[in-house]
């Protein structure tokens, strides 16, 4: 749809210790490609998640966007952001706050433009009445669009995110899935581990279906 | 009988500004010291790391009396002179940090590393991570036990006795002696309560500011 390599992944290789996690692992995705990863639990999902969003180095390969190889865990790149398993919202923070912080403290932007920068995704994501709240006082799937919105505000090309229908009620995947099809259209390029062959083969342009590797 | 209360007040109130400055001198150097050392048990340096492991093991392991005696009549006699006041305010300091560093150190494990690894990716640094994100949630973590260390404090001063300086503790022992009376006695035990229970109040009123959240 809109045609541009915005991430490209070759020969990726990941082990902890002796224990390989990822072998040689190439893949590309265009602009707006919703990829989903599949598999069993163990085989490395968060693994790849994790090299992309630069929590961890790779041992060898490359990561290239739009033609270019980047590093990933070099943290002044805003390429990717992250909706992580169980969120990982700042306790101490409201829900502006958590939206707000990385625009105002790392794009130097002042709070009211930060603030005024945040209404429109907290109104789609459905959101505004939670604003001043904590994110205990919220829903695992409140929570989720929260960790969305924050990752949203800091302008990813690719935003991936680790099982995000696992902890949801059957009546929110729905909700979840409209969200990755409204983002998709924006142009968002976005990465979905899931353990649900339905729901990734529902939305996804293209799955990896990995497994766990014997020694 | 009143009139002998208020008579020996004068003396005990000028004992108990001493335990003041006691405990205020030791709360706020030992605070940010201990901090620091919490840190310090973090570090990559594996020298730094064992140096302060042994500080905080040594003074955790011996009595806070035998510490005060240690630098106050000890230490001079290889040639470390310190005066009262000062050696009960180094022997304070060095004893309450160990203690805060500890307190510390289990309050910064106790933040999640989804809390570092949210902020890295959202591009924040060190910095502004440990500021904006891990400072909060420790200082919610260790405030009842920092509490509970001040009140401790309150009434440690009182081992000040030993090397002879005029704490409130003092001024109530040399008033009963002399005038062979208990009164001076309970009264000392009621100006220790009424500290103590200030500084509760003011403890509450700090940790529910800080129950905003969860
Ligand atoms: N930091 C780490 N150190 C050592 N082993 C790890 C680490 N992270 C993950 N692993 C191991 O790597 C394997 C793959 O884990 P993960 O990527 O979480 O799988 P998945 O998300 O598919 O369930 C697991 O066996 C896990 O124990
Ligand atoms: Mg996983």
């Amino acid at each position: 749809m809109f045609g541009n390599k915005v991430l490209e992944l070759k020969n990726i290789s990941k082990s902890f210790g002796t224990r390989k996690i990822i072998d040689k692992l190439s893949l590309s995705l265009d602009q707006g490609d919703i990829l989903s990863i599949i598999g069993p639990s163990g085989a490395g999902k968060t693994t790849l998640l994790r090299l992309i969003a630069g929590l961890e180095s790779a041992d060898s390969g490359k990561f290239i966007h739009n033609g270019k190889e980047f590093d990933p865990t070099d943290r002044n790149n805003h390429l990717v952001g992250m909706v992580f398993q169980d969120y990982n919202l700042f306790p101490n923070l409201s829900v502006m706050d958590n939206i707000t912080l990385a625009p105002i403290m790392v794009n130097k932007m002042s709070k009211a433009e930060a603030e005024k920068a945040a209404t429109p995704v907290l109104d789609q994501l459905d959101l505004n009445k939670f604003k001043t709240l904590y994110p205990y006082q919220l829903s695992g799937g409140q929570k989720q669009r929260v960790a969305i919105a924050r990752a949203l505000q800091m302008k990813p090309e690719i935003l991936c995110y680790d099982e995000p229908t696992s902890a949801l009620d059957p009546e929110l995947v729905g909700k979840v899935k409209d969200i990755f099809l409204k983002l998709k259209q924006t142009g968002m390029t976005q990465v979905i581990i899931t353990h649900d062959h339905q729901f990734g083969k529902a939305v996804a342009d293209k799955i990896l279906k990995v497994e766990p590797i014997e020694k | 009988m009143l009139n002998y209360i208020f008579s020996i007040l004068p003396s005990l109130f000028s004992g108990a500004w001493l335990t003041i400055e006691i405990f205020f001198w030791t709360t706020v150097v030992s605070i940010p010291l201990g901090l620091l050392v919490a840190f310090g048990l973090h570090s990559k340096l594996k020298l730094v790391k064992a140096i302060l492991k042994f500080y905080v093991w040594i003074i955790r392991g011996t009595p806070l009396l035998l510490q005060l005696i240690f630098i106050f009549y000890g230490l001079p006699t290889v040639g470390i002179v310190f005066p009262r006041y000062e050696a009960a305010l180094v022997a304070f300091i060095i004893n309450y940090a160990a203690y805060f560093a500890e307190i510390f150190r289990g309050g910064l494990q106790a933040v999640p590393v989804g809390q570092f690894e949210a902020a890295q990716v959202l591009g924040l640094s060190r910095w502004q991570t440990i500021n904006r994100i891990v400072r909060p949630q420790v200082v919610k973590i260790v405030l009842p036990s920092i509490g509970n260390e001040l009140i401790n404090l309150v009434k440690d001063s009182s081992l000040v006795y030993v090397i002879g300086l005029g704490d409130l503790l003092r001024a109530g022992n040399v008033a009963t002696a002399r005038d062979v009376s208990l009164v001076p006695l309970v009264l000392v035990g009621c100006v220790y309560l009424a500290m103590t229970a200030v500084l509760t109040a003011l403890l509450r009123v700090v940790e529910k500011r800080s129950n905003v959240w969860k």
